[in-house]
């Protein structure tokens, strides 16, 4: 079975939420902001426990910032 | 983008990367320079300056675990992401080492098979070399490992 990819939709939810930085959502998070851009970029996959955190910054589900792409 | 910007993974292994080179220029002037492994034995000079390039090494990581630590009431500067990145550059660090190790010692051994002995002053530049190789590509290996999982975002 392959991989898949997971694709990220910070950077649409940081516009959505009032064009939200990088830092801001860093710091909310509890990560770096490079890790962030990391995520956005699709050149880190974070832990279980990061896209919860994420995810709760934002208000909404994990399955909203992070899709699975068979 | 200035050092302030990066993490502090990043931070350290820019600067690792700097000063265990410098340390191994230091070294392997001090090695080569006046004889080689022939003469090493006997000159403590040589030995002296070749235990200073690493002091140098040692005294400079110190320098810069200090100077990049985390202060207190600032944003993080590091997560899992690093912690990843380390443990990673950890593991292709000790293959780097043991593959290096492996093939210089291979190289005596074929370098001097018909001697039958080896100037023990290559022990010398091996242990002090293992502790630069290990430093230089552990450093290495961690800019190399940031700019692959996004860099500075």
């Amino acid at each position: 079975m392959g991989e898949g990819k997971i694709r990220s939709h910070i950077r649409r939810l940081r516009f959505a939420a009032g064009e939200m930085t990088q830092e801001e959502l860093a710091e909310r998070a509890g990560c770096t902001r490079q890790t962030i851009g990391a995520l956005e970029k699709g050149g880190y996959l974070p832990s279980l426990a990061l896209a919860f955190r994420i995810a709760r910054v934002f208000g909404v589900g994990i399955e909203e910032v992070f899709e699975y792409e068979p | 983008m200035g050092l302030g910007d990066m993490t502090q993974t990043r931070k350290r292994a820019w600067l690792g990367a700097v000063i265990w080179t410098l340390a191994g220029i230091g070294f392997g002037v001090t090695f080569f320079m006046g004889g080689g492994p022939g003469t090493l034995p006997e000159d403590s000079q040589r030995h002296l300056a070749g235990a200073g390039a690493l002091a140098f090494g040692f005294v400079g990581t110190w320098l810069s675990l200090w100077i990049t630590r985390h202060r207190k009431g600032t944003p993080p500067i590091s997560d899992e992401r690093d912690t990843m990145i380390l443990a990673r550059a950890n593991q292709a660090t000790l293959v780097m080492v043991l593959v290096g190790i492996f093939v210089f010692s291979i190289g005596l051994w074929t370098a001097y098979e018909a001697k039958g002995w080896v100037p023990v002053g290559w022990m010398w530049f091996l242990a002090y070399g293992s502790v630069i190789l290990s430093s230089v590509a552990s450093a290495v290996t961690t800019l190399i490992l940031d700019a692959r999982t996004g860099g500075d975002g």
